[in-house]
């Protein structure tokens, strides 16, 4: 008896439902929709600024979901750009998206409607909570569960940025940004436990990141550092540093 | 200058579009196609890199006057991380750390 209890407790542990998965996901990723705020709020704020009105800012946050997009697109377009020289700015900004894309290719396997709904979700912090938040393996409910509740984050925030644009208290709201990087160190720390290399290639990324955003806009320092990195530690150590699937 | 509906709709599609091909079309890769080994490290060690590059420099700029405000609440964090290992606790820390300092 005692045995038969433990095998469906093995069993419901073993294949969780799609739907299980999904919520897990969102509280997974609910510091990344909180995290948010301060940028989303911002980005309605200044896209009113700069000469866009109504629900544009909303649809362009619906649309495009890109922190880094966003704001280069309407700093741009504000500047006078033309309408290809903003659109193709904010295609070489998001080229970094394919590493991440490429590199959580190999953590899950999707078929080409899971690949198109889950590719739309794509940011570097549901990537990064996606690629390192579970060990074991990763399911398509959990990364839609991420890449939703943070979507509601982006867009949520986008509304309240364009309803409320000049009464919000500005220190307040820049405060929330803590919770991102927390969020990011509370899934290095571990890592760097199990791992002194993952730490090395995370302070030599952050150092890079620095130095290039000196020079560069920040999606090419972030990739550029990125890109670096990781290329050190592949060439450095060829047993691999840690197998996030094991 | 002020957008026409017609401008702000190809601007919005333009951006959509370039925004969601690179980050869709990887994942149309098959993820147990044989690549070069270094290929395959490389890739399991970008979400490393990344997080890197995303806690610095931008944590400096949690208060855009007091760069140490980011330090600190990012040191809280690290200590709650080291000695619980737990999500919400090292938020919160962070959080009730920077709200402290500010």
């Amino acid at each position: 008896m005692a045995k038969d209890v433990s095998q469906n407790f093995e069993s419901s542990v073993g294949t969780p439902t799609w739907g299980h998965e999904f919520w897990r996901g969102v509280r997974a990723g609910l510091p990344i929709s909180f995290g948010y705020f301060p940028s989303s709020i911002a980005f309605g704020v200044v896209a009113l600024a700069s000469g866009f009105s109504g629900w544009q800012p909303v649809m362009m946050s619906m649309f495009v979901f890109s922190g880094a997009g966003q704001f280069l697109g309407v700093n741009l377009w504000q500047s006078g750009a033309s309408l290809g020289a903003v659109i193709l700015a904010n295609l070489i900004i998001n080229l970094r998206y394919i590493v991440m894309s490429a590199s959580l290719s190999r953590r899950i396997q999707l078929d080409s409607l899971q690949a198109a709904v889950i590719g739309f979700g794509v940011t570097d912090e549901t990537f990064v909570l996606n690629s390192l938040a579970q060990r074991g393996a990763l399911t398509s409910g959990y990364v839609l569960g991420v890449n939703t509740v943070a979507y509601l984050g982006w867009v949520i925030g986008t509304v309240v940025g364009t309803v409320f644009a000049g009464i919000l208290p500005g220190r307040v709201i820049s405060g929330m940004g803590i919770v991102l990087y927390a969020m990011f160190i509370a899934l290095l720390v571990p890592s760097i436990a199990r791992s002194w290399k993952i730490g090395a290639i995370a302070a030599i990324s952050g150092a890079l990141c620095w130095v290039f955003g000196k020079v560069f806009a920040f999606g090419w320092a972030m990739v550029l550092a990125t890109t670096i990195a990781a290329a050190l530690g592949a060439w450095l150590w060829d047993e691999g540093v840690d197998d996030p699937e094991h | 200058m002020t957008l026409s509906t017609n401008t702000y709709l190809i601007l919005l599609f333009g951006m959509a579009a370039g925004t969601y091909l690179p980050r869709m079309l990887p994942l149309l890769l098959p993820g147990n196609a044989p690549l070069p080994p270094w290929v395959d490290r490389w890739l399991k060690l970008v979400p490393y890199a990344a997080l890197g590059a995303l806690i610095f420099p931008g944590i400096l700029s949690v208060d855009p006057d007091r760069a140490w405000v980011g330090l600190v609440g990012g040191a809280a964090a690290v200590a709650v991380s080291l000695k619980w290992n737990n999500l919400v606790y090292t938020i919160v820390a962070a959080f009730a750390v920077a709200a402290l300092l500010r």
